[in-house]
């Protein structure tokens, strides 16, 4: 580089004056005007505080976001919800201490989804194992998962609402919003799912006593987590709006059992009397006679030989049931007897005796003549 | 300084080679796909779909379905259960009642609905995959389960019934179940957020259970 006099304008060193304070200091240049958007630390958390409430308030009921936001559990959270739902401890507000933070609906939408299928298989569960061994054609009810949908999907929506409709009516202090309230609901549903599977088991005193400790279990955690809201009005709205929670999560249970897992042998096992067409009777022996098969048309007993009052048996077996028994008396001494036929059918506990549905009677050709 | 000298001269050589300009097809070599027989469109696809359920049947470590996914497969495997597992109705056996089983509609929708509700759920938590590809993942991991339903009807077929054909059943369409879970928790793990991963697969696992209780309990009347 040329340093010549050629470039001493272009080039050269200038006295600037300084300040022999701020040589002290060692700084060169003191700043005393700041700009706006120099903000201080104050000024800029609550800047940014007021930038994330925005935010939230912007994640309309239309964006994804919006939903996204009941949804931020972690799995540990929906765990610790679980249990908490199921042990009830007096001096912790289930609600304020869990839920609170926030309410969730990934729990409570799962809980009831699982409780609507295991109640509906379990439900076929226990039809199968109180009528298999028998010779029964078993079928499995698919559309019970349509009913314990509704039921249960019904009953999380429905009791909150009504709920708290009462704390809004009563001026409740504790401002339970209904989200917190479905919150609540559908954890304390949690406690049926282990008990419908167990439900299965027909045996019923089980039955009633898994009903007893879950309504008794979940309930109470319900009890204790609305007591002290509930507590500050009168003891009548108090001990009703208690009471009501009970009895609703009771009688939800005990509906359980009673539709789906209770098999009393009159309701389901109905036995079933078929039509029965005539042209398949085929009665293989009467009093040790053997008999062609029978034609259709009015049966008449013709030429048979019996001793005084004898009751006629006959067999009939008609393919893929059960065989009817049949016993009827006859007089004696007539040559033609008429019979009306008459199928008591047998189906596990339960016997029914109807008429046939063969009108008229049959005549038995005897094989003899 | 060292002296750089700059002759003008014009040197001429020849240029050769091909110019490429990115994005704009070549005309000379490859047509147009619509220009190839249909039985190139449709085999491609074919082998392509073909290609997915080899993936699910032996679950390699692959992005296969995640990157390319379609729909074609779950709708091949849902229509194919949805007419194996509907009951009878039209036909009355001697009871006179009909199966109490599913109507080929339900099913339908039962696997729609059930999937697209796996996958806003994994959405929701903050997954990182998008829905179609999703819908595509557990649509395809259904396949353990078909084979396990065709299984069971061959088994139904024969006439008389007893335990031990249902528990072999049993093991089957359990055996299915877990090879759906066990696959589709592979293809979906690693794009959910982390201590979320158990909340994301529960629903899957809800999902199959359905399933495979649909298919165990279906008796071919």
């Amino acid at each position: 580089i040329d340093t010549k006099d050629g470039g001493a304008d272009l080039f050269s060193f200038q006295n600037i004056p300084h300040d022999s304070s701020t040589a002290e200091k060692g700084e060169t240049h003191q700043f005393t005007n700041f700009p706006h958007s120099a903000a201080d630390s104050d000024d800029e958390s609550s800047d940014q505080a007021k930038l994330l409430d925005e935010e939230k308030r912007a994640a309309s009921f239309w964006t994804f976001a919006y939903y996204q936001q009941f949804f931020d559990v972690e799995t540990k959270q929906v765990g610790q919800r679980i249990i908490g739902s199921m042990l009830p401890k007096p001096g912790r507000n289930y609600l304020v201490r869990q839920i609170r933070p926030n309410p969730d609906l990934y729990g409570p939408f799962w809980i009831c989804t699982t409780l609507v299928f295991t109640t509906a298989i379990a439900g076929n569960l226990a039809n199968y194992f109180s009528l298999a061994g028998k010779n029964y054609n078993w079928k499995y009810d698919f559309h019970k998962v349509t009913f314990a949908a509704t039921a249960i999907f019904g009953y999380w929506w429905l009791i909150p609402l009504i709920l708290s409709g009462i704390l809004w009516w009563r001026g409740s202090q504790a401002k339970f919003t209904f989200l917190e309230i479905i919150c609540v609901y559908g954890y304390s549903l949690a406690i049926y799912v282990p008990i419908s599977v167990l439900w299965a088991i027909q045996v019923s005193w089980l039955q009633w006593t898994l009903v007893v400790v879950g309504a008794v279990l979940s309930g109470s955690v319900l009890l204790l987590t609305f007591w002290p809201t509930v507590s500050e009005d009168s003891k009548k709205i108090a001990f009703g709006v208690m009471f009501f929670i009970f009895v609703m999560h009771t009688a939800l249970a005990a509906g359980f059992v009673l539709y789906f897992f209770h098999v009393p042998a009159a309701s389901t096992a109905t036995p079933i009397i078929p039509f029965i067409n005539t042209t398949a009777i085929s009665a293989t022996t009467l009093n040790k006679q053997s008999i062609t098969k029978l034609d259709s048309g009015p049966a008449k007993f013709t030429n048979l030989a019996l001793q005084d009052t004898q009751k006629l048996k006959y067999n009939l077996s008609l393919p893929g049931l059960d065989s009817l028994k049949e016993a009827k008396t006859l007089d004696k001494g007539k040559g033609e007897q008429t019979v009306n036929l008459q199928q008591t059918a047998e189906k596990g506990k339960q016997t029914e005796t109807k008429e046939s549905l063969v009108t008229g009677s049959k005549t038995f050709k005897n094989a003899a003549t | 300084m060292a002296d750089v000298e700059f002759h003008h001269e014009v040197v001429e050589v020849p240029l050769e080679g091909e110019m490429e300009v990115p994005g704009v097809a070549r005309t000379d070599d490859e047509l147009s796909t619509l220009d190839e027989p249909v039985k190139d469109t449709i085999l491609r696809d074919v082998k392509a779909v073909g290609n997915k359920f080899a993936h699910v049947l032996i679950p390699k470590k692959s992005k296969l379905l995640l990157k390319e996914w379609d729909l074609w497969g779950p709708l091949v495997l849902c229509t194919f259960m949805a007419i194996m597992l509907q009951g009878s109705t039209d036909e009355l056996n001697m009871m006179g009642e009909n199966d109490g089983g599913p109507q080929f509609a339900e099913v339908f929708v039962i696997y729609w609905l059930g999937a697209v509700v796996v996958t806003l759920n994994i959405k929701l938590l903050g997954g990182n995959i998008s829905f179609f590809q999703s819908i595509c993942v557990l649509g395809y991991c259904v396949c353990p389960l078909a084979i396990a339903l065709i299984i069971c009807r061959i088994l139904l077929a024969v006439d008389t019934q007893s335990i031990a054909l249902f528990a072999v059943r049993f093991v089957f369409v359990v055996l299915g179940f877990g090879w759906s879970t066990f696959a589709s928790t592979a293809f979906l793990a690693e794009s959910q957020p982390t201590g979320r991963k158990v909340l994301a697969m529960y629903p899957l696992c809800l999902f199959y259970f359905v399933i495979s209780w649909l298919i165990i309990s279906h008796t071919h009347s």
